[in-house]
């Protein structure tokens, strides 16, 4: 009687431990330049996310800060009147991968992401295409899409508005590994 | 010379001057946090504390800040470093082998970008380790 119920016992533990791949030096790059322009570009390269592969659960963090710009000031401007990210520190997104799978993570798969991307202390929802592919112990999820400004509450000044595109191009890799 | 000529000259200078300063002040140089002087120097279990304590309060007071950290090492892997309890560092070089210390007490300094709110930790970017 005793093993079994030991048995029953580590099976429910078992259920209970969420399996959860992260990264905490995950990437992402985004791209608003403009041909003929200096190019508006900065690249994070310690982002944080967590996918839950029990449920394809994702959460994505980017503390504004970590973008680096080549121009340094252009990094200023972006933090202290685009970002404003003493007031709004972070960037997050919370979201699902549809129809996920953990049977699927050994193969390259490509999921449809929703969920909300919050930026400036503004909340959007999102749609993206997500690639998982397995890269030896890792999993690598990229991504890309594009956002707005405006969506999150920026507003571009006229003076640079021709220097900044309308869309900004966002890429993200991360190269999740198991905790 | 002909006063015209001599207003020319200045202006020309004028202008080389407010283009030299403009080109300046549009590709100013990066912060160098290595060579930077902390703005706080603590122990890291005092830095975890006060982001424990208050998250917001302590981002208001160590956000962008350089930051010089003792504590515990807990890993050094490639580029980055943990100190014990749950402090991140983005190192800005991979630590050469000769010169990577494995365990023990290290010191640290770094930039502040922020509270990880996902895995707990205190992160910090383009750090270098003092010893």
């Amino acid at each position: 009687m005793k093993p079994i119920l030991i048995l029953l016992g580590l099976l429910f533990c078992a259920q209970g431990v969420a399996q959860k791949y992260y990264t905490k030096t995950g990437k992402i790059d985004f791209e608003a330049s403009v041909a003929a322009f200096e190019p508006v570009k900065a690249s994070h390269q310690a982002v944080t996310a967590i996918l839950d592969t029990d449920t394809g659960d994702l959460a994505i963090l980017a503390l504004v800060k970590g973008f680096r710009f080549r121009n340094a000031l252009m990094e200023e401007h972006f933090n202290e009147n685009y970002a404003e990210s003493d007031q709004y520190p972070k960037a997050t997104f919370k979201g699902n991968l549809a129809n996920f799978s953990t049977d699927d993570l050994g193969e390259v798969k490509t999921y449809t992401a929703n969920g909300t991307l919050n930026f400036h202390g503004q909340s959007q929802e999102i749609t993206t295409k997500v690639k998982l592919r397995p890269e030896g112990s890792t999993h690598v999820l990229e991504t890309a899409f594009s956002v707005a400004p405006e969506t999150f509450g920026i507003e571009i000044p006229s003076v640079v508005s021709e220097k900044i595109s309308k869309q900004i191009n966002i890429d993200v890799v991360l190269t999740l590994i198991k905790k | 010379m002909k006063t015209r000529t001599k207003w020319s000259i200045g202006l020309g200078l004028i202008l080389l001057l407010s283009v030299f300063l403009m080109y300046n002040y549009i590709y100013q140089d990066h912060r160098d946090i290595a060579s930077e002087a902390p703005a706080f120097t603590l122990e890291a279990e005092a830095l975890s504390q006060a982001f424990e304590t208050d998250q917001e309060k302590a981002t208001k007071l160590y956000l962008n800040q350089t930051i010089q950290v003792a504590g515990t090492l807990s890993v050094i892997e490639g580029m980055t470093a943990m100190i014990r309890p749950n402090l991140f560092f983005a190192l800005s070089e991979t630590p050469k082998p000769s010169s990577k210390p494995t365990s023990g007490r290290i010191r640290v300094k770094g930039r502040c970008i922020g509270y990880d709110s996902l895995l707990n930790e205190i992160k910090f970017d383009q750090a270098t380790i003092i010893n």
